[in-house]
């Protein structure tokens, strides 16, 4: 007897020092102050520049918080994220996109994120972008990306000149003009499966073409009265994707090719397009600058007939958890970023200084750079008008992107049929809503 | 001699303290929450019965994707076992002979066994990428170039690339078992059938075969073990792609856990667990007639 | 011992194992070829030799990386989990090796079908939760213990039953028991499977990486796997970095195998054949 209480109070002994050793390593954080802080932001992978980075290396001198960027390959973030959050492990700081749609279904800030709306920098975020990151009219988050004019075809100007191409007003002559680069050996349109939610962009960033042909589709798939897979021009969207890839006018390596490959590809003609955002024709011009990017151009996307540019609410915006011990030191963060000088410096080196307006309008605007190409493209839009575009419209359809994309690549391969993945992605919807108990689906 | 007080039964207790409690306790649980709604969103978990699993049969109607990661799950396992049994006695038999510099290239062999899956998995999506990868420069550069595949990308090669990868890291594994196995069988049976007249795949198939069952036997039971399990390895090659056609069901289950539906993710792992144990008590049947035996 | 003669057959057996050798080989080789090149040049990750040796690529890696504090929280996981798995599975094993009786033997075949179980990782965080581990050094200490605890009183209690039992039985004698039995004559008898069990177990718990992905979210304490994926994430283009960070993380196994190869290689394969 006496040997077992012996033996019980060795092994309990053993455990303990173990345990005190860890949290030991927690309390000495705590007692050495301000300094030495390290602060965890999580983040994906294109959502941070280099200029986060110095501005981080500047807060961290004058403070001494540093910053430990937690960064994930775009296609697994999300997932990684929200398995933390699941577990209410969350980092101090994480991105994720925002939209008000998003936010309340996706995120749950009221009990998730730190409330922010009596913080300095809010009074200055651009109205647009303040109701944008809130929730019944409480601020959660900081965001710093505008609203961009959507994404657009960006076509390599050369390359079109040289086969007597024009822009396509409609879904034929998006393919006649397809057929005719295939047939002079390049290949049509640039896509990257492996980045898991470029693919995908098109599909959702021409649904406003299904809201304007008919109107009230929005709240139709909110309040569950409709399904996207009873939607004609839904799946109709869909088959045109598939009939691109059928008629080989994606090339052979769209299963391999990068995100971050695609100007290289495009400056070398060996593709003729990509659907990237709008100021992404200026990230080319910075980078090969032996290129007239001067005769390049972008058009928006033309599947189903559309003509308006799709309009983007949302973007990556920082949220602070709300179970973190860091809230003071993430807050001090915030109002370091948010500097009138240190937005400056974001608007001027982010994204390789193609950004020609941030949320906050005090840092100026950079309106003389626009390439012919952008300023086309923002005529157009004037004249035929904009739409929201589905994921920060209609709820649910954020949170799969990914799987979305998934879907897309069975499309593609031929694994898949149009309505079968309208059907997929409906499944999830369902999934979703059920476990959040939305009235609508219960 | 009181058995009882000097083999004291509590010195099991720690060991059978932390198995139960992290090991045993959660799959037991597991099965419980299965018939349930749990989720991330809400703490009230209210009990639903088969529903989870009808629906990782049929949904909607229609067959559910969730059978597809099951029958790759298996696809996987019978694969990847199948290819290190065969390879791995081939290379046991090899080294058999007194080559030179036999115990060199069994340490050799051996070696992918210590590497983490991750980090072998990071190495072979470099190796296996269909432009720029290692695999297909040297196949181009021996003139096989019709051999050069898209690997991870290609729905037709996904799955036999990760297992692939699986018996490179593996097959040493399986390759030792087989060759201790040899060992012990008494060279008089090859004597006594050498002067029978007998020749090499007549002694293959009638003396080493027969004499190796016990250790294939194991063989297969480990790397099907490994096989269900299968996480890592599927998580950093592919992530189930290209699309879905290489989930399997631990990864299905990350999935489902990331979207906080966690009563299907802990009905995946149910039928794991279900299914496992059953191997399991075949796995003690076996040990419990060797410990007669001996 | 058989004369080796040298015939076709052998040759040709030397010739496929260089062929299989150097298959095992190559990736590694691979590896450590990329990790001193610059960037540049490793995007195609290729066997051509590189330029000039760069060296430096390590230091850069230990610094961006965060390799210093990972590798210590590897160390801490691995030493927690070793010490604690040897002391509770050689006391299960012991006992159970020693005394058959029927409860024994239930505990017994309860612990080795867990070589077989999977873990159910969404009902495991719950109970993390609830015992406060999660996201606890501790806590994932405790986790590659319970992990190897199976596997371990398997090989131990198999060990232990080729220990005579008549030494057991002489130190009774003189008047040891229990704890006594256990550490001064059964325990110093039982070093060959200890070492095999430490080495098997050090591995476990370095190369881990699915546990921490689920249960350790602070970057603070991750270990070397779960370091090597994030700045696998970050770096993803630049070879020459995540090749440097590779071989950085796979050196102590390396080493530890390269010491203790027989070990290994013995503890793995005699529960599969005994002889």
């Amino acid at each position: 007897m006496k040997r077992a209480l012996l033996f019980l109070i060795v092994t309990v002994a053993a455990i303990s020092v173990v345990g005190a050793a860890g949290r030991a390593d927690q309390g000495s954080a705590e007692e050495r102050g301000r300094r030495d802080v390290t602060l965890p932001l999580s983040s994906s992978q294109g959502w941070i520049f280099d200029v986060d980075k110095d501005i981080a290396d500047m807060f961290a001198e004058e403070s001494g918080i540093t910053i430990d960027w937690q960064i994930s390959p775009d296609d697994q973030y999300v997932d990684i994220l929200r398995v933390k959050l699941n577990a209410k492990e969350a980092p101090d700081i994480f991105m994720l996109q925002s939209s008000t749609v998003n936010m309340a279904t996706e995120l749950d800030p009221v009990n998730n994120c730190v409330d922010l709306t009596n913080e300095e920098w809010v009074s200055r975020l651009d109205p647009g972008i303040r109701e944008d990151s809130s929730l019944n009219g409480r601020v959660y988050g900081l965001r710093l990306w505008r609203i961009s004019l959507g994404s657009a075809y960006t076509y390599n100007g050369q390359v079109f000149d040289r086969l007597g191409l024009e822009e396509p007003g409609s879904y034929d002559e998006f393919k006649a003009l397809c057929e005719e680069l295939k047939n002079a050996g390049i290949v049509p349109i640039y896509q990257c499966i492996p980045a898991g939610w470029h693919h995908v962009v098109p599909l959702f960033n021409t649904c406003q073409r299904i809201e304007q042909l008919r109107p009230g589709t929005y709240e139709a798939l909110n309040n569950n009265e409709i399904k996207l897979a009873e939607i004609p021009e839904f799946v109709e969207l869909l088959g045109q994707f598939k009939e691109f890839a059928d008629r080989g006018y994606y090339g052979d390596e769209y299963l391999s090719n990068s995100y971050e490959g695609a100007a290289k590809a495009i400056v070398e003609e060996r593709y003729a397009m990509v659907f990237n955002n709008s100021g992404w024709i200026r990230e080319v011009a910075t980078n090969y600058p032996e290129v007239d990017v001067e005769e390049w151009g972008m058009f928006q996307s033309p599947w189903i007939d559309n003509r308006l540019a799709g309009v983007s609410t949302g973007g990556p915006t920082k949220f602070i958890y709300k179970e973190s011990d860091l809230i003071e030191e993430a807050k001090a963060y915030f109002d370091f970023i948010t500097r009138l000088e240190n937005l400056e410096l974001y608007l001027e080196k982010a994204n390789d200084g193609n950004f020609t307006q941030i949320t906050f309008p005090e840092a100026g605007a950079k309106t003389a750079d626009m390439l012919p190409g952008e300023k086309q493209f923002v005529d157009f839009t004037q004249e035929h008008g904009m739409g929201n575009i589905m994921q920060n419209g209609v709820k649910y359809i954020n949170p799969q992107w990914f799987d979305v994309g998934k879907d897309l690549e069975l499309l593609f391969l031929g694994e898949m049929t149009p309505l079968e993945v309208a059907q997929s992605i409906d499944r999830r919807r369902r999934d979703q809503a059920l476990a959040l108990k939305d009235p609508a689906w219960m | 001699m009181n058995k009882n007080r000097i083999y004291p039964a509590y010195f099991m207790s720690p060991a059978l303290l932390l198995y139960l409690l992290l090991f045993v306790v959660p799959g037991i649980v597991g099965i419980y929450y299965s018939f349930t709604d749990w989720n991330a969103f809400s703490t009230d978990v209210n009990f639903i019965g088969l529903r989870n699993y009808v629906e990782i049969i049929r949904y909607d109607g229609r067959k559910s994707e969730f059978l597809k990661y099951i029958t790759n799950t298996l696809h996987f396992t019978v694969g990847s076992t199948a290819a290190k049994i065969l390879f791995g006695l081939g290379i046991a038999l090899l080294l058999d002979r007194n080559l030179i510099h036999r115990n060199l290239y069994r340490s050799v062999v051996f070696s992918p066994a210590i590497l983490s899956i991750l980090i072998t998995g990071l190495i072979f999506r470099s190796i296996m990428h269909p432009t720029t990868g290692l695999l297909n420069a040297v196949l181009r550069a021996i003139g096989l170039d019709f051999m050069a595949q898209k690997w991870l990308v290609d729905p037709d090669w996904a799955m036999r690339s990760i297992i692939m990868v699986d018996v490179w890291k593996g097959v040493g594994y399986v390759m030792t078992i087989f060759m201790a196995g040899l060992q012990t069988i008494p060279s008089m049976f090859y004597e006594a059938a050498d002067i029978d007249g007998a020749g090499y795949f007549t002694k293959l198939w009638y003396i080493t075969i027969p004499m190796l069952v016990p250790a294939i036997k194991v063989n297969a039971l480990l790397s099907f073990v490994h096989g269900i399990r299968v996480f890592e390895l599927v998580y950093v090659l592919t992530n189930g792609g290209p699309g879905r056609t290489t989930e399997v069901m631990n990864t299905a289950v990350y999935k489902e856990f990331s979207y906080g539906i966690y009563a299907r993710a802990s009905a995946l792992s149910t039928i794991m667990f279900l299914f496992m144990a059953i191997c399991g008590f075949f796995f003690l049947r076996m040990l419990d007639r060797r410990e007669v035996e001996l | 011992m058989r004369r080796r003669r040298l015939e076709l057959s052998v040759v040709l057996g030397e010739i496929v194992a260089i062929f299989l050798g150097s298959i095992v080989i190559v990736p590694v080789a691979l590896i450590l070829v990329n990790s001193v090149k610059s960037i540049p040049e490793s995007h195609a990750m290729s066997m051509a030799l590189p330029e000039a040796f760069r060296w430096e690529n390590y230091l850069v890696v230990i610094e961006k990386g965060r390799l210093v504090r990972s590798f210590f929280n590897s160390i801490f996981y691995a030493a927690v989990a070793i010490c604690v798995g040897i002391v509770a599975s050689s006391l299960a094993a012991f006992v159970i090796a020693r005394n058959k009786s029927r409860v024994n033997r239930a505990v017994y075949y309860v612990i080795i079908i867990g070589i077989s179980l999977p873990i159910n990782y969404v009902a495991l965080m719950k109970v993390m939760q609830l015992t406060h581990l999660v996201n606890s050094r501790l806590g994932i200490s405790l986790l590659y213990t319970a992990l190897q605890i199976p596997f371990s009183v398997f090989l131990i209690s198999g060990f232990v039953s080729t220990i005579p039992r008549e030494l057991d039985e002489s130190a009774v004698i003189e008047g040891c028991g229990g704890f006594g039995l256990f550490s001064r004559i059964v325990l110093p008898l039982m070093k060959p499977v200890t070492i095999t069990v430490m080495i098997l177990n050090f591995m476990g718990a370095w190369n881990n990486f699915i546990l921490p992905l689920y249960y350790l979210n602070s970057s603070r304490k991750w270990p070397m796997t779960l370091a090597v994926f994030n700045f696998f994430g970050q770096y993803e283009q630049e070879w020459n970095y995540v090749c440097a960070d590779i071989v950085l993380t796979s050196l102590p196994v390396f080493i530890i195998y390269l010491l203790g190869q027989r070990y290994i290689i013995s503890g793995m394969t005699s529960g599969a054949v005994k002889a």
